[in-house]
Protein backbone atom coordinates (compact mmCIF):
# COMPACT_ATOMS: atom_id res chain seq x y z
CA UNK A 1 0.00 0.00 0.00
CA UNK A 2 1.42 3.54 -0.72
CA UNK A 3 2.23 5.24 2.04
CA UNK A 4 1.16 8.96 2.26
CA UNK A 5 3.62 9.57 5.36
CA UNK A 6 6.53 7.60 4.07
CA UNK A 7 8.53 10.56 5.41
CA UNK A 8 8.32 11.58 8.80
CA UNK A 9 7.22 14.54 9.63
CA UNK A 10 9.33 16.76 12.05
CA UNK A 11 7.65 18.04 15.25
CA UNK A 12 7.49 21.60 14.62
CA UNK A 13 6.26 21.44 11.18
CA UNK A 14 3.72 19.23 12.48
CA UNK A 15 2.76 21.38 15.50
CA UNK A 16 3.01 24.77 13.06
CA UNK A 17 0.38 22.80 10.54
CA UNK A 18 -2.00 22.32 13.26
CA UNK A 19 -1.78 25.82 14.14
CA UNK A 20 0.43 25.49 17.83
CA UNK A 21 3.34 27.45 18.05
CA UNK A 22 6.79 24.88 18.63
CA UNK A 23 6.87 23.22 22.39
CA UNK A 24 3.30 24.71 23.37
CA UNK A 25 1.29 21.33 23.59
CA UNK A 26 1.64 19.72 27.15
CA UNK A 27 2.39 21.39 30.23
CA UNK A 28 3.79 25.03 31.02
CA UNK A 29 1.93 26.53 27.77
CA UNK A 30 -0.39 29.11 27.22
CA UNK A 31 -3.81 28.70 24.61
CA UNK A 32 -3.83 31.00 21.23
CA UNK A 33 -7.65 30.91 22.20
CA UNK A 34 -9.95 29.50 23.22
CA UNK A 35 -13.37 29.11 22.74
CA UNK A 36 -16.49 30.65 25.46
CA UNK A 37 -19.62 29.39 26.41
CA UNK A 38 -21.24 32.52 24.58
CA UNK A 39 -19.23 31.90 21.18
CA UNK A 40 -16.77 34.49 21.13
CA UNK A 41 -13.22 33.28 21.49
CA UNK A 42 -10.46 34.84 24.41
CA UNK A 43 -6.80 35.08 24.14
CA UNK A 44 -4.67 33.82 27.32
CA UNK A 45 -4.02 35.71 30.00
CA UNK A 46 -2.49 35.79 33.20
CA UNK A 47 -5.32 34.89 34.49
CA UNK A 48 -6.09 31.76 33.05
CA UNK A 49 -6.41 29.09 35.34
CA UNK A 50 -3.48 27.17 36.20
CA UNK A 51 -5.37 23.95 36.77
CA UNK A 52 -6.31 24.04 32.56
CA UNK A 53 -2.77 23.46 31.06
CA UNK A 54 -2.46 20.90 34.06
CA UNK A 55 -5.51 19.47 32.97
CA UNK A 56 -4.11 19.82 29.27
CA UNK A 57 -0.99 18.33 30.23
CA UNK A 58 -2.18 15.08 32.24
CA UNK A 59 -4.53 14.94 28.92
CA UNK A 60 -1.39 15.01 26.77
CA UNK A 61 0.45 12.40 28.86
CA UNK A 62 -2.85 9.70 28.50
CA UNK A 63 -2.62 10.26 25.04
CA UNK A 64 0.89 9.40 24.42
CA UNK A 65 0.64 6.52 26.93
CA UNK A 66 -2.29 5.32 24.87
CA UNK A 67 -0.73 5.65 21.68
CA UNK A 68 2.53 3.70 22.79
CA UNK A 69 0.02 0.76 23.27
CA UNK A 70 -1.05 0.89 19.97
CA UNK A 71 2.19 1.45 18.25
CA UNK A 72 3.49 -1.79 20.46
CA UNK A 73 0.64 -3.77 18.98
CA UNK A 74 1.86 -3.04 15.63
CA UNK A 75 5.27 -3.80 16.33
CA UNK A 76 4.61 -6.73 17.81
CA UNK A 77 2.01 -7.62 14.84
CA UNK A 78 4.22 -6.46 12.24
CA UNK A 79 6.73 -9.71 11.90
CA UNK A 80 7.35 -10.16 8.14
CA UNK A 81 4.29 -7.93 6.90
CA UNK A 82 5.61 -4.21 5.74
CA UNK A 83 3.92 -2.08 3.77
CA UNK A 84 0.51 -1.18 5.18
CA UNK A 85 1.06 -2.22 8.75
CA UNK A 86 4.26 -0.46 8.38
CA UNK A 87 2.43 2.94 7.45
CA UNK A 88 -0.09 2.52 10.40
CA UNK A 89 2.86 2.25 13.08
CA UNK A 90 4.35 5.03 11.78
CA UNK A 91 1.09 7.38 11.93
CA UNK A 92 1.36 6.27 15.82
CA UNK A 93 4.86 7.02 16.24
CA UNK A 94 4.47 10.41 14.46
CA UNK A 95 1.43 11.17 17.18
CA UNK A 96 3.39 10.53 19.95
CA UNK A 97 6.20 12.51 18.90
CA UNK A 98 3.83 15.91 17.75
CA UNK A 99 2.78 15.06 21.55
CA UNK A 100 6.02 15.13 22.82
CA UNK A 101 6.38 11.89 23.77
CA UNK A 102 8.95 9.11 23.61
CA UNK A 103 7.99 6.68 21.06
CA UNK A 104 7.86 2.74 22.37
CA UNK A 105 10.80 1.00 21.18
CA UNK A 106 9.58 -2.20 22.31
CA UNK A 107 9.63 -5.51 20.00
CA UNK A 108 8.58 -8.77 20.23
CA UNK A 109 8.36 -8.63 23.73
CA UNK A 110 5.06 -8.68 24.43
CA UNK A 111 2.55 -11.84 23.78
CA UNK A 112 0.06 -9.75 21.46
CA UNK A 113 -2.40 -11.79 19.22
CA UNK A 114 -1.26 -11.01 15.17
CA UNK A 115 -4.89 -10.94 14.41
CA UNK A 116 -5.94 -8.07 11.99
CA UNK A 117 -8.93 -7.98 13.47
CA UNK A 118 -7.42 -7.32 17.33
CA UNK A 119 -5.80 -4.16 15.19
CA UNK A 120 -8.92 -2.78 13.88
CA UNK A 121 -10.43 -3.39 17.54
CA UNK A 122 -7.90 -1.19 18.88
CA UNK A 123 -8.18 1.15 16.00
CA UNK A 124 -11.81 1.60 16.48
CA UNK A 125 -11.21 2.07 20.33
CA UNK A 126 -8.43 4.33 19.64
CA UNK A 127 -10.64 6.64 17.58
CA UNK A 128 -13.83 6.62 20.36
CA UNK A 129 -11.49 7.70 23.12
CA UNK A 130 -9.61 10.05 20.90
CA UNK A 131 -12.89 11.44 20.11
CA UNK A 132 -13.70 11.65 23.76
CA UNK A 133 -10.51 13.37 24.51
CA UNK A 134 -10.90 15.86 21.77
CA UNK A 135 -14.02 16.84 23.42
CA UNK A 136 -12.23 17.38 26.96
CA UNK A 137 -9.20 19.80 25.86
CA UNK A 138 -9.18 22.93 26.86
CA UNK A 139 -7.01 24.29 24.73
CA UNK A 140 -8.68 24.35 21.02
CA UNK A 141 -5.42 23.60 19.17
CA UNK A 142 -4.77 20.33 21.22
CA UNK A 143 -8.38 19.56 20.30
CA UNK A 144 -7.79 20.14 16.92
CA UNK A 145 -4.83 17.49 17.00
CA UNK A 146 -6.84 14.93 18.82
CA UNK A 147 -9.73 15.12 16.50
CA UNK A 148 -7.24 14.91 13.60
CA UNK A 149 -5.67 11.55 15.40
CA UNK A 150 -9.06 10.04 15.95
CA UNK A 151 -9.95 10.36 12.44
CA UNK A 152 -6.62 8.71 11.44
CA UNK A 153 -7.20 5.65 13.79
CA UNK A 154 -10.81 5.54 12.01
CA UNK A 155 -8.81 5.70 8.77
CA UNK A 156 -6.40 2.97 9.71
CA UNK A 157 -9.81 1.22 11.03
CA UNK A 158 -11.81 1.07 7.93
CA UNK A 159 -8.16 -0.18 5.80
CA UNK A 160 -7.23 -3.15 8.32
CA UNK A 161 -11.72 -4.19 8.23
CA UNK A 162 -10.84 -4.32 4.41
CA UNK A 163 -7.61 -6.66 4.72
CA UNK A 164 -9.64 -9.29 6.82
CA UNK A 165 -12.11 -9.19 4.65
CA UNK A 166 -10.78 -9.03 0.76
CA UNK A 167 -14.17 -9.16 -0.93
CA UNK A 168 -15.50 -5.84 1.31
CA UNK A 169 -16.95 -2.65 -0.26
CA UNK A 170 -14.67 0.02 -0.34
CA UNK A 171 -14.99 2.60 2.64
CA UNK A 172 -17.06 1.88 5.71
CA UNK A 173 -19.91 4.70 4.38
CA UNK A 174 -23.34 3.15 3.51
CA UNK B 1 -16.57 38.28 13.77
CA UNK B 2 -15.15 36.05 16.12
CA UNK B 3 -13.16 32.98 15.80
CA UNK B 4 -16.00 30.29 15.87
CA UNK B 5 -18.34 32.32 13.36
CA UNK B 6 -15.69 32.71 11.29
CA UNK B 7 -14.73 29.08 11.16
CA UNK B 8 -18.55 28.59 11.09
CA UNK B 9 -18.93 30.66 8.19
CA UNK B 10 -16.04 28.90 6.37
CA UNK B 11 -16.84 25.18 7.08
CA UNK B 12 -20.74 26.23 5.39
CA UNK B 13 -18.82 27.63 2.40
CA UNK B 14 -16.61 24.87 2.23
CA UNK B 15 -20.24 22.24 2.28
CA UNK B 16 -21.69 24.82 0.01
CA UNK B 17 -18.59 23.79 -2.77
CA UNK B 18 -18.96 20.04 -1.62
CA UNK B 19 -22.37 19.85 -2.33
CA UNK B 20 -21.92 21.40 -5.91
CA UNK B 21 -19.20 19.49 -6.65
CA UNK B 22 -21.11 15.92 -5.27
CA UNK B 23 -23.64 17.07 -7.45
CA UNK B 24 -21.52 17.00 -10.39
CA UNK B 25 -20.03 13.79 -9.41
CA UNK B 26 -23.24 11.93 -8.47
CA UNK B 27 -24.41 12.92 -12.44
CA UNK B 28 -21.60 12.70 -14.33
CA UNK B 29 -20.25 8.83 -13.15
CA UNK B 30 -21.68 5.90 -14.86
CA UNK B 31 -25.52 5.22 -13.35
CA UNK B 32 -25.95 2.60 -10.78
CA UNK B 33 -21.97 1.46 -10.76
CA UNK B 34 -20.74 1.66 -7.01
CA UNK B 35 -18.73 4.51 -7.50
CA UNK B 36 -21.67 6.34 -8.56
CA UNK B 37 -23.59 5.59 -5.63
CA UNK B 38 -20.97 6.30 -3.14
CA UNK B 39 -21.02 9.70 -4.73
CA UNK B 40 -25.40 10.15 -4.28
CA UNK B 41 -24.85 9.12 -0.68
CA UNK B 42 -22.03 11.93 -0.35
CA UNK B 43 -24.42 14.37 -2.19
CA UNK B 44 -26.91 13.72 0.77
CA UNK B 45 -24.19 13.79 3.54
CA UNK B 46 -23.06 16.58 3.05
CA UNK B 47 -26.32 18.24 1.79
CA UNK B 48 -27.12 17.80 5.66
CA UNK B 49 -24.30 19.29 7.16
CA UNK B 50 -24.82 22.24 4.93
CA UNK B 51 -28.39 22.56 5.88
CA UNK B 52 -27.67 22.05 9.99
CA UNK B 53 -24.60 25.19 9.54
CA UNK B 54 -27.39 27.38 8.24
CA UNK B 55 -29.56 26.85 11.14
CA UNK B 56 -26.58 26.95 13.32
CA UNK B 57 -25.40 30.03 12.65
CA UNK B 58 -28.93 31.50 11.89
CA UNK B 59 -29.81 30.47 15.38
CA UNK B 60 -26.88 32.57 16.59
CA UNK B 61 -28.33 35.55 14.93
CA UNK B 62 -26.16 35.50 11.72
CA UNK B 63 -26.34 35.70 8.47
CA UNK B 64 -25.23 32.37 6.76
CA UNK B 65 -22.78 32.20 4.01
CA UNK B 66 -24.41 31.53 0.62
CA UNK B 67 -23.39 29.37 -1.77
CA UNK B 68 -21.74 31.08 -4.94
CA UNK B 69 -23.35 30.48 -8.56
CA UNK B 70 -20.95 27.90 -9.56
CA UNK B 71 -17.91 26.36 -8.63
CA UNK B 72 -14.57 25.57 -10.93
CA UNK B 73 -13.77 21.94 -9.87
CA UNK B 74 -10.17 21.29 -9.97
CA UNK B 75 -10.04 18.96 -12.77
CA UNK B 76 -13.07 17.74 -15.36
CA UNK B 77 -14.66 15.01 -14.17
CA UNK B 78 -15.24 12.96 -17.15
CA UNK B 79 -13.33 9.55 -16.07
CA UNK B 80 -14.24 7.30 -13.02
CA UNK B 81 -10.28 8.66 -12.02
CA UNK B 82 -10.75 11.95 -12.40
CA UNK B 83 -14.12 11.84 -10.09
CA UNK B 84 -11.89 10.01 -7.28
CA UNK B 85 -9.54 12.76 -7.67
CA UNK B 86 -12.15 15.45 -7.28
CA UNK B 87 -13.87 13.61 -4.00
CA UNK B 88 -10.82 13.09 -2.53
CA UNK B 89 -10.03 16.94 -2.88
CA UNK B 90 -13.09 17.36 -1.21
CA UNK B 91 -13.66 15.71 1.52
CA UNK B 92 -9.49 16.88 2.19
CA UNK B 93 -10.48 20.26 2.38
CA UNK B 94 -13.19 19.75 3.93
CA UNK B 95 -12.14 17.82 6.95
CA UNK B 96 -9.15 20.49 7.15
CA UNK B 97 -11.88 23.32 7.73
CA UNK B 98 -14.36 21.19 10.13
CA UNK B 99 -10.43 20.75 11.89
CA UNK B 100 -10.79 24.45 11.98
CA UNK B 101 -14.09 24.22 13.59
CA UNK B 102 -13.37 21.87 16.32
CA UNK B 103 -10.01 24.36 17.61
CA UNK B 104 -12.60 27.60 17.84
CA UNK B 105 -15.83 25.71 19.44
CA UNK B 106 -16.79 23.71 23.07
CA UNK B 107 -19.78 21.31 23.76
CA UNK B 108 -21.66 20.34 21.26
CA UNK B 109 -21.03 21.79 18.72
CA UNK B 110 -17.09 20.47 18.77
CA UNK B 111 -18.42 17.13 19.28
CA UNK B 112 -20.41 17.91 15.63
CA UNK B 113 -17.16 19.01 13.94
CA UNK B 114 -15.18 16.01 15.46
CA UNK B 115 -17.23 13.89 14.01
CA UNK B 116 -17.03 15.50 10.67
CA UNK B 117 -13.67 15.98 10.69
CA UNK B 118 -13.55 11.70 10.85
CA UNK B 119 -16.34 11.56 8.64
CA UNK B 120 -14.47 13.21 5.65
CA UNK B 121 -10.79 11.95 6.66
CA UNK B 122 -12.75 7.99 6.00
CA UNK B 123 -14.84 9.26 3.38
CA UNK B 124 -11.65 9.91 1.30
CA UNK B 125 -11.13 6.14 1.39
CA UNK B 126 -13.51 5.56 -0.65
CA UNK B 127 -12.58 8.13 -3.17
CA UNK B 128 -9.45 6.12 -3.94
CA UNK B 129 -6.93 8.06 -0.69
CA UNK B 130 -4.90 6.60 1.83
CA UNK B 131 -4.68 6.84 5.58
CA UNK B 132 -2.48 9.93 6.90
CA UNK B 133 -1.24 10.78 9.98
CA UNK B 134 -3.05 13.92 10.90
CA UNK B 135 -6.29 13.77 8.62
CA UNK B 136 -7.11 17.54 8.09
CA UNK B 137 -4.11 19.39 9.50
CA UNK B 138 -1.35 18.45 7.42
CA UNK B 139 -1.89 18.38 3.39
CA UNK B 140 -2.00 15.03 2.23
CA UNK B 141 -3.15 16.10 -1.27
CA UNK B 142 -1.18 14.01 -4.08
Amino acid sequence: MRGEDADPLPRRRLLAAAGVAFGCLGAGCTETTRPSAAGTTTSPSSSEPANAEGADAALVAAVVRAENRLLDAYQAVLGGSAGTLHAFAEHHRQHVLLLGGLPDQRTGRRRLSRDLQRLRDLEDMAATRLRGQALAARSGDLARVLASMSASSAQHAVVLNRLRTPTGHAGRHR
Amino acid sequence: MSAEQAALQRVLAGEHAAVYAYGVLAGRLAPTTPLQRYAARGYVVHRSRRDHLVGVIGSRGWSPAVAEPGYRLPVPVDTPRQAQRVGRLVEERCAALYAALVATTAGRLRAYAVDAVVDTATRQLGWGGHPVALPGLVDSAR
